[in-house]
């Protein structure tokens, strides 16, 4: 009995090990031209899994996404969802990195991995809703993540188990307090 | 412990009871369907079918939570399983065995393949034949860059020239003369930048752009100190060549010259087909190892799946086999307690329900045979019972013997006869007989025994100490049997008893034959003395009047004493029935004492008695007259007594009860003794049958008891003395001579 608890206990926890790699910190709001826009910073870790899967033709699509929430005094109602998706793919011929925004088609070319992970820890002035849309005691729920749906199916198992293919971050919650 | 045990209860527990099993089973088999069909479409998902692709991980959870379902009930099955054998419940070894066996017989086949399988699918197939592909598309690779590289520095050289040739220009000449330079070098795009970034001119083959990309500051800084670099870009699989590099104005700050060059169509197609493949190659061998583990972990599900199905089907078929077997161990074990009531229930048709049909009709064929068995039992235990009583009711001793000539059965007149312990001689041999059984021993020994006798009668006569006895004896032989050794069958009495009972007998024919012949004509005579004296009277003087009424009246007398005479022989002739029943004779004998005990003044009348409550087979109607009878004649006797005495007194001695009624009368006269008292119409009194206690006498014989009378030794008067059995008749069982137990009837 004592080792099926262990067992039991090891499969609880062993998620919660392979999250975390990724950071984002406290970020900015401002409003310009009565929209709530936010900057912010995050340690985005690239970690060899997805390396390798991206210098192998693999493209990995990566998000920001943003839950703003009123505080009700039954429970948190939900304001918008949304999120800042990025597709990132190698070119062979180019020995380039390219990132993608899905839906403006806009895109960005990179040498190295360095300034890919640098230009996907910073994200400025990205727009959440209109100001007046703000209720008062707004909070956010943000995180980084890779998406899992359009990864190919084989990889599905391992990313589930492998920490080297970790990225996500947690989820944080901040108050939402306009500078 | 307490887990072990409250798994104990549930196996035990109406728990895994027959209702719960019906519904466990289907239950597993529903989620192994489900947990199978889960498995197919990941299977679908993993071959890349996107349909299934975005459920993989609901399918995934879906297939452990099913597999890990069937491995909860299939350790609980097995669990409960190895409870029953352990208990040694009945099929229990049974289902183990053809559960191991059957899993046996299907893992070793099912993990052979499985064995292959992993084997086949870890093959790297294509590792050496795509090896020289691999290499062409390397070096397709390298080529198409090396293509592109050139035709860059290319570019870069007719950049740097074109940078030379504006390089003096002014700024109106070089915004004029920028878009022929761009269709002379055959450039796409032509850009200038003054020192700070801005644009001073722009000419592009594009009129619907207005803007160019503006290089960052640090390639600004890049470009002036490599002495200009260049950067191959690729938009939907057209490739171009954008050049930076700086122009030198004489006196002034450094301006730049931005350059775009498209590859040609047919390089750029190409060189994007080439991309493409190599990217599809990397993406292949970055997923083969990706796809051959999930195939393996998908195979392994499978392998889990079917090995507890297996498992669990095994159990199931397991359990149907030790089913009608279990029931029929049930069955054999109530047959062997003698329950044949007990009917398998047949719910199938095969082999088993056949065997299980065979056994309920020999349950049935035996119930059968037992039931006429138990019948036949009883129809013999009756009959013999039957034949006992009318033994043990012979006022004649019977005995019989076994070849041998030991004892088996005696009824109680043939003990009371020898008067000696004869339960000690029953299947002792004649020499072995204890001293206490010398009497019978001696009997034995006079006996002529001759194979094949009948009726053979015989005098014996005993002379033993101080004891003397004559008795008539009829031998019978029995015949042999192939199962059964012949014996013998005595029947004796004292030659006394016998002639007294033969004389009893005369005079009871006598006495009925009397009753009948007087009691016809007396009715008419007392008839005809009447009507004489009804037509006489009147007719006649007084003289002869008053003898006719004398007359009439001595005749009408004697009538009536000879009519009350007939009704005593009657009585004497009539046989007595008795109907025996337990009875306290103590509370009997306090009764008729308290009715005679204040009867006369000059009488003094004591009952003695040693025991509280004695109880004996009687007849109380019976023994009531005998004690009334033998009181009166006490009373008779003390009549002329100034200060009569008569006292009633009960003892018990070893399996006899003594009742003596004594008197202080005349008593017996000299002549008269014990034989004589009890023959009818022998009596002392002037008036008087002498039927009386040949009366009592016959009661008392009836109870299996002795009656005497006896002067008193010390005083005058009689003593009446009766001695009856406590205990009944005692008969040996003759059945076993191995069952030495004597019954009591």
């Amino acid at each position: 009995m004592g080792y099926l608890k262990k067992l039991l206990l090891f499969l609880a926890i062993y998620p919660l090990l392979l999250f975390a790699e990724s950071e984002i910190s406290k970020p900015e709001f401002v409003i310009e031209d009565k929209t709530l826009l936010i900057n912010l910073a995050a340690n985005i870790d690239l970690p060899v899994g997805v390396i390798d899967a991206v210098d192998n033709g693999i493209e990995l699509k990566f998000a920001y996404r943003f839950e703003i929430y009123a505080d009700k005094w039954y429970k948190p109602l939900a304001i918008a969802k949304l999120k800042k998706e990025y597709c990132l793919s190698y070119n062979r011929i180019t020995d380039e990195y390219k990132l993608r925004d899905p839906i403006t088609y806009q895109a960005h070319y990179f040498k190295e991995l360095r300034t890919v992970k640098a230009y996907l820890s910073r994200l400025t002035e990205f727009p959440l809703l209109l100001s007046s849309q703000l209720p008062k005691n707004a909070h956010i729920k943000l995180r980084f993540e890779l998406s899992a749906k359009n990864l190919p199916a084989f990889v599905k198992v391992e990313r589930l188990f492998r920490k080297k293919w970790q990225v996500n971050s947690p989820w944080y919650d901040w108050l939402i307090e306009v500078n | 412990m307490a887990g072990k045990q409250s798994l104990v209860r549930l196996a035990y527990r109406g728990k895994l009871g027959m209702k719960k099993k019906k519904i466990i089973f289907p239950l597993a088999y529903s989620v192994a369907f489900l947990t199978l069909l889960s498995l197919l479409l990941l299977a679908q998902a993993t071959e890349g079918s996107e349909k299934f692709e975005q459920l993989y991980q609901i399918l995934l959870i879906t297939i452990i939570v099913g597999i890990s379902c069937l491995f909860i009930i299939v350790i609980i099955y097995l669990f409960y399983a190895f409870i029953h054998y352990r208990r040694k419940i009945p099929g229990a070894t049974l289902s183990i065995t053809i559960l191991w066996r059957t899993l046996l017989l299907a893992i070793i086949p099912l993990l052979l393949i499985a064995f292959f399988a992993f084997k086949f699918l870890r093959y790297e197939f294509q590792s050496s034949f795509d090896q020289g592909i691999n290499e062409a598309l390397t070096n397709s690779l390298i080529l198409s860059q090396k293509a592109l590289n050139i035709r860059a520095l290319q570019a870069l050289k007719e950049s740097r020239n074109v940078a030379k040739t504006i390089a003096p220009y002014e700024y109106i000449i070089l915004q004029t003369q920028l878009e022929r330079i761009r269709q002379s070098i055959g450039a796409s795009e032509l850009t200038v930048f003054d020192e700070k970034g801005f644009i001073q001119a722009f000419a592009s083959v594009n009129p619907e752009l207005i803007i160019p990309p503006i290089p960052e500051h640090s390639d600004f800084i890049r470009a002036e100190n490599q002495g200009g670099i260049f950067a191959i870009e690729s938009n939907n699989g057209q490739f171009a060549i954008r050049v930076l590099t700086d122009i030198n104005k004489p006196g002034a700050p450094n301006y730049y010259l931005q350059t775009l060059f498209f590859v040609p169509d047919t390089i750029s197609k190409l060189t994007e087909q080439v991309n493409r493949t190599v990217t599809e190659r990397d993406k292949f061998n970055y997923l083969m190892p990706r796809v051959n583990q999930s195939f393996i972990f998908v195979m392994i599900l499978v392998l889990l799946l079917a090995i507890l199905l297996l498992i669990l089907s095994s159990i199931g078929f397991a359990n149907a086999m030790v089913q009608p077997i279990r029931e029929l161990i049930r069955g054999t074990k109530s047959v062997s307690q003698g329950d044949f009531n007990h009917s398998l229930v047949i719910k199938r048709y095969d082999d088993f329900g056949t065997l299980m049909q065979s056994f309920n009709r020999m349950t049935h064929s035996l119930k059968t045979a037992t039931e006429e068995a138990e019948s036949n039992r009883h129809k013999v235990e009756s009959e013999r019972a039957y034949l006992a009583t009318v033994i043990n009711h012979m006022t004649a001793g019977v005995l019989t013997l076994d070849y041998r000539r030991r004892l088996l059965t005696f009824n109680a007149s043939a003990k009371q006869l020898l008067d000696c312990p004869l339960a000690e001689a029953v299947l002792v041999n004649i020499n072995k007989l204890s001293a206490n059984v010398k009497i019978y021993q001696e009997f034995i020994q006079q006996v002529s025994f001759i194979e094949g006798v009948s009726g053979n009668e015989k005098e014996i006569k005993i002379n033993q100490a101080d004891i003397s006895k004559h008795f008539i004896i009829r031998l019978t032989s029995l015949p042999s049997t192939n199962e059964l050794h012949g014996g013998y069958v005595i029947i004796f009495d004292e030659f006394g008893h016998y002639f007294q009972r033969q004389k009893q007998a005369a005079w009871e024919e006598v006495a009925r034959r009397l009753a009948h012949e007087i009691k016809n004509p007396l009715t008419p005579i007392l008839l005809a003395a009447e009507r004489l004296n009804y037509k006489l009277s009147g007719h006649l003087a007084d003289k002869e009047q008053q003898l006719l009424t004398r007359s009439i009246k001595v005749i009408s007398n004697q009538v009536k004493s000879l009519k009350n005479m007939v009704d005593d022989f009657s009585n004497f002739a009539k046989p007595i029935t008795m109907k025996a029943k337990p009875l306290e004779i103590t509370g009997l004998l306090k009764e008729v004492f308290d009715l005679y005990k204040d009867h006369d003044s000059k009488i003094e009348f004591s009952l003695q008695m040693t025991e509280d409550k004695v109880f004996i087979q009687g007849s109380e109607q019976l023994l009531r007259q005998v004690f009334h009878n033998l009181i009166k004649n006490a009373i008779e006797a003390c009549e002329n007594q100034s200060s009569g005495k008569i006292v009633i007194a009960l003892s018990q001695q070893n399996d006899k009860l003594h009742i003596s009624i004594t008197d202080n009368g005349v008593g017996l006269l000299s002549d008269s003794n014990d034989n004589n008292v009890f023959e009818p119409y022998v009596t002392t009194k002037e008036k008087g049958t002498g039927l009386g206690l040949a009366i009592v006498q016959k009661i008392i014989h009836e109870h299996y008891g002795t009656i005497s009378l006896h002067n008193c030794r010390h005083h005058h008067g009689v003593t009446a003395e009766i001695i009856l059995p406590l205990t009944d008749i005692t008969v040996i069982s003759t059945s076993n001579e191995n069952n030495h137990e004597p019954s009591t009837i």
